[in-house]
């Protein structure tokens, strides 16, 4: 684990978050570890059901009843978010962290205007004049690449379309400059020329302002462009972490490279698709064992036991008793 | 194979769309009911929308044609016109060289029967209240393509052609996971023995593992049945992967079509060139997203011209007044566009 | 973790709230009593042969005159048993209640699934019908009904479906106006099934959930609507006295102290009511979750 230091933004050691339900406990986060540093983008990949989602949301604090955070520690700028009082993470909130949503509509109220609801953003964490949060507004909207800003300011979200909705949730996101963004999924449900436009955005911003992402997402291509580390979830566990040159380049769990292979690439057109055997099942996942060990065709009888995160080199995390050989390609 | 049917005249595609245009009427509103009143509008209605306007393309025996486009292009419309859930307003649907759209009685549906349609949703296209036994066996049997007592044998045959087991048929599609009720719907559709499979974004709420499963099940159901699949995408490195031929469309038009490998190595129209280009792919080098201008227009209100001329960096005054056609470069690649590359 | 079977999901979500569970068994003891009436009842309130002047407006607790049985609830003015004559007036009332519902249902569905399936002018012809039934008051409607059709069970049966049917036809339409877009019956359709069978096999069943909520409470409304009649003399004849008729006799004795000929009846229909409420409310919440995937 790389040094608890506090230039990190952000270190989450070992997060644990389980939800009792009627059949049982599901441990949607069972042992996430990463950090990140200022002006740093990671990716956290995964498919449904990895945990992922539940990952950013245990990071905001945004767990409710039947779920709860059971372990771990969430380092913001040093500081334990998980044993601070509610009344310290709200005044984070929005404010130094933000959380930017799949659906633009979890951030956005339909029946207010968007300046209407920019200006409370503001304004709950500041005080400053209308007039000021205003023009505050106007500009970030112009950040986001949003032409014509005043206009759409007077505009309702029903007004507007799916990727400039998507777009306003970022910059109200963006609003008080914060130190974290956690982004889940933001431009899963948006077109590839919109995506491309808001990933085109969200790179000049963290180049300039210092911000730290974090984005969630199943899709590695995203990844691959954007981000400097990754993080690969499975059933919970995040199973490696690394830079994305290396990750991408030369994987070390069986279930990144799975993954990748999974991907169409050119080279490969009309071939068969490497397919991952089995399925994902909640048994596997709450097992002692591996949980990819029965989909995985270099497992052991020593994957009986689930192995731990481990650190090989500098910000190089992998859990896995047969790591894939480094010169795999 | 149903033997009833005319064998295709020699050449013929096996579908073929001529000058399909769809439009919908909108309801009418205050506003426009308000600016009939005074004079400014000939109906009371708003003007329809034009989701797809003078599309001509053709799919051949054994074919897997790709459709990519974006949000308002009309991939989904012309899919579902291809399959028959919507009438074209304009132009002519011929499967194997003959007008179907005329047909009436058993021989609608004997064709309506072949051209068959997988859906994106997995968890909205199956009906929950029915075992997938009905589900996929229904069809068969209220058809008459086989008999009632063998409907078990054959939903069994065509869940282990999916790749499922046949115990699976005494379960409803909650109990399955998003790529089995995928399966499920591919099987429901080869169960009244298609010719054409209309897949509209049938892979794209899958998870990448699931969705390399379920890509190879397509191929593989390709060359042991002779299918031929319309595949609408928005995913192009999918469509890369496994259509023979690709179009392009943009807000109701079709702007290039050219084998698949050719249309990724050489784009002509700037839309698709940009399309290409901002497509994340796995080369890890960082890569620098260059950002197209502008949105994409709403279909109510498509600009003049060639739709794409707002956004493209080489539009004349010739774009913005006159929509190209659709032109053969060579022999298999076409483009609309007045200057392309 | 194995599959969990609707039952032991019903009996999860019931646990979860008590209020419910005792309406529950309250019902099926309600239920149970008028059922089995002939049987649990000490006397039949209507055989004039078991009666005995003599017992007449005795409070509740006394015992009968021959010594052999005790009036727990009192007697009415003609000497019947009070508890009988409820027991007895419970079982029609709720049968009354229940057959009004089921054919109003019926009739509602056929009409809600055309209207909502055809669309255009179909729709909006069958859905101006409906606003205008929907606009009366149900008590005026089955007042003009039984004022045209006359008296008897039959006919308060007519009148009560006439007074509901149009709630269970708006229902329906809606859920299929939502449910007719979907996938689904998309794939139903290219199948190219006949229509019949897309109504009947694939959006009706989609429809009942919603449907058991409203017509779980119309039930209670139903039996509201009867007792109502009943109770102003122009429902459910002497021969066949419901909750309402009982209580209509007593009335006039509520100001002479022998508030149980009147006031006991109408705990009845009270408690019933309440707790066919109880349990509709939390079928709604029950019903949801098959809709999430297990």
């Amino acid at each position: 684990m790389s040094a608890m230091s506090v230039a990190n933004t952000l270190d989450v050691q070992d997060l644990r978050t389980w939800f009792h339900t009627e059949r049982g406990e599901v441990k949607a986060v069972n042992g996430v570890s990463f950090s990140v540093q200022p002006g740093e983008v990671m990716g956290l990949v995964g498919e449904s059901g990895s945990g992922k989602s539940m990952t950013g949301f245990s990071i905001m604090g945004l767990i409710d009843p039947p779920g709860r955070v059971v372990g771990g520690r969430v380092l913001f700028k040093g500081r334990d978010l998980l044993t601070s009082s509610e009344a310290e993470r709200r005044a984070l909130r929005g404010n130094r962290i933000a959380m930017i949503f799949q659906d633009p509509m979890m951030t956005l109220n339909p029946v207010l205007r968007i300046d209407t609801q920019m200006i409370e953003a503001v304004q709950a964490h500041r005080r400053v004049p209308r007039r000021v949060a205003l023009e505050l507004c106007g500009r970030t909207l112009e950040r986001v690449g949003i032409a014509a800003p005043d206009e759409r300011l007077r505009c309702y979200p029903n007004q507007l379309s799916g990727g400039l909705r998507q777009r306003v949730a970022i910059a109200i996101a963006l609003l008080n400059e914060p130190d974290l963004i956690i982004a889940d999924e933001p431009t899963t449900a948006l077109d590839v020329t919109v995506q491309a436009q808001i990933l085109f955005e969200m790179q000049k911003i963290c180049a300039e302002t210092g911000t730290s992402l974090i984005w969630i997402t199943h899709d590695l291509s995203v990844v691959a462009g954007l981000a400097d580390h990754v993080g690969v979830m499975y059933a919970g566990r995040l199973v490696e972490y690394g830079s994305v040159h290396h990750v991408l380049e030369a994987p070390r769990h069986p279930y990144t490279g799975a993954l990748i292979d999974s991907v169409p690439q050119p080279h490969q057109r009309g071939g068969p698709l490497r397919q991952i055997r089995g399925a994902y099942s909640l048994a596997a996942a709450a097992s002692a064992s591996c949980a990819f060990a029965e989909r995985c065709d270099h497992a052991t009888a020593s994957c009986a036991a689930d192995p731990d995160l481990q650190a090989h080199s500098d910000r190089r995390l992998l859990r896995c008793h047969h790591p894939l050989p480094t010169d795999r390609r | 194979m149903n033997t009833e049917l005319p064998a295709a005249p020699h050449g013929a595609p096996l579908l073929e769309l001529r000058h399909v245009s769809k439009s919908f009427q909108r309801p009418a509103t205050p506003a426009s009911t308000l600016r009939w009143l005074k004079g400014q509008a000939t109906a009371r209605r708003p003007s329809p929308l034009l989701a797809v306007s003078n599309v001509s393309l053709h799919v051949g025996e054994g074919e897997i044609l790709g459709l990519v486009g974006e949000s308002g292009c009309g991939k989904s419309t012309l899919g579902r016109v291809v399959v028959g859930l919507h009438r074209a307003t304009r132009g002519e649907r011929l499967y194997r060289g003959e007008r179907i759209d005329a047909l009436t009685g058993r021989d609608a549906v004997a064709r309506q029967l072949e051209l068959q349609m997988v859906f994106q949703d997995p968890y909205a296209s199956l009906n929950p209240r029915l075992r997938v036994r009905d589900i996929v066996g229904e069809a068969p049997a209220v058809h008459g393509l086989i008999a009632k007592r063998q409907q078990a044998e054959h939903v069994a045959a065509s869940l282990e052609r999916v790749g499922l087991r046949a115990d699976m048929a005494e379960r409803f599609p909650h109990q399955f996971s998003g790529g089995q009720r995928a399966r499920i719907g591919i099987a429901r559709a080869l169960a009244v023995n298609p010719r054409l499979m209309v897949c509209d974004e049938a892979v794209a709420a899958l998870d990448v593992s699931v969705q390399a499963q379920v890509l190879n099940l397509l191929m593989d159901l390709r060359e042991q049945l002779g299918l031929s699949y319309l595949f609408i995408s928005h995913n192009l490195a999918v469509v890369h992967h496994i259509a023979d031929r690709v179009a392009v469309m943009y807000l109701g038009r079709v702007v290039e079509t050219a084998p698949a490998s050719e249309l990724f190595r050489s784009p002509l129209h700037p839309y698709t060139q940009a399309l290409l280009a901002e497509a994340p792919t796995l080369k890890v080098a960082k890569k620098k997203f260059v950002a197209i201008r502008g949105e994409i227009p709403s279909p109510l209100n498509p600009p003049t011209g060639c739709h794409f001329h707002p956004r493209c960096a080489r539009a004349t005054e010739l774009c913005k007044t006159q929509a190209p056609a659709l032109r053969a470069v060579d022999g298999t690649h076409s483009v609309a566009c007045h200057l392309p590359d | 973790m194995k599959e969990s079977t609707p039952l032991m999901r019903f009996v999860f979500a019931y646990r979860r709230n008590t209020v419910a569970v005792v309406g529950a068994v309250l019902l099926a003891l309600i239920m149970a009593a008028a059922l089995l009436a002939p049987w649990v009842a000490q006397q039949n309130p209507y055989d004039l042969g078991q009666l005995d002047m003599m017992d007449a407006r005795l409070p509740p607790g006394s015992a009968a005159s021959d010594g052999r049985s005790t009036y727990w609830l009192g007697t009415d003015a003609q000497g019947r048993d009070m508890l009988s004559a409820i027991l007895y007036g419970l079982r029609i009332s709720v049968f009354v209640g229940l057959a009004a519902t089921l054919i109003a249902v019926a009739i509602g569905v056929l009409v809600g699934l055309t209207s909502g399936y055809a669309g255009g002018r179909v729709d909006a012809l069958l859905m101006r019908v409906v606003d205008t039934q929907l606009s009366f008051p149900a008590i005026l409607i089955a007042l003009i009904l039984i004022a045209i059709l006359g008296q008897g069970v039959g006919k308060v049966i007519t009148a009560l479906v006439a007074a509901q049917w149009a709630y269970y036809a708006r229902t329906t339409r809606g859920v299929v106006l939502v449910e007719r877009g979907r996938e689904y019956i998309e794939a139903a359709r290219v199948l190219a099934l006949p229509k019949a069978s897309i109504l009947l096999r694939h959006l009706l069943p989609n429809c009942l959930p919603a449907l058991i909520v409203v017509g779980a409470l119309q039930v209670a409304s139903a039996i509201a609507l009867e007792a109502s009649l009943s109770f102003l003399g122009v429902g459910l004849p002497i021969t066949e006295p419901s909750l309402g008729l009982l209580i209509a006799n007593g009335f006039s004795y509520m100001m002479s102290g022998k508030y149980w000929i009147s006031v006991f009846p109408g705990a009845a229909l009270l408690l019933t009511i309440l707790c066919i409420n109880l349990v509709a409310d939390q079928l709604r919440d029950v019903l949801n979750p098959r809709l999430r995937t297990d």
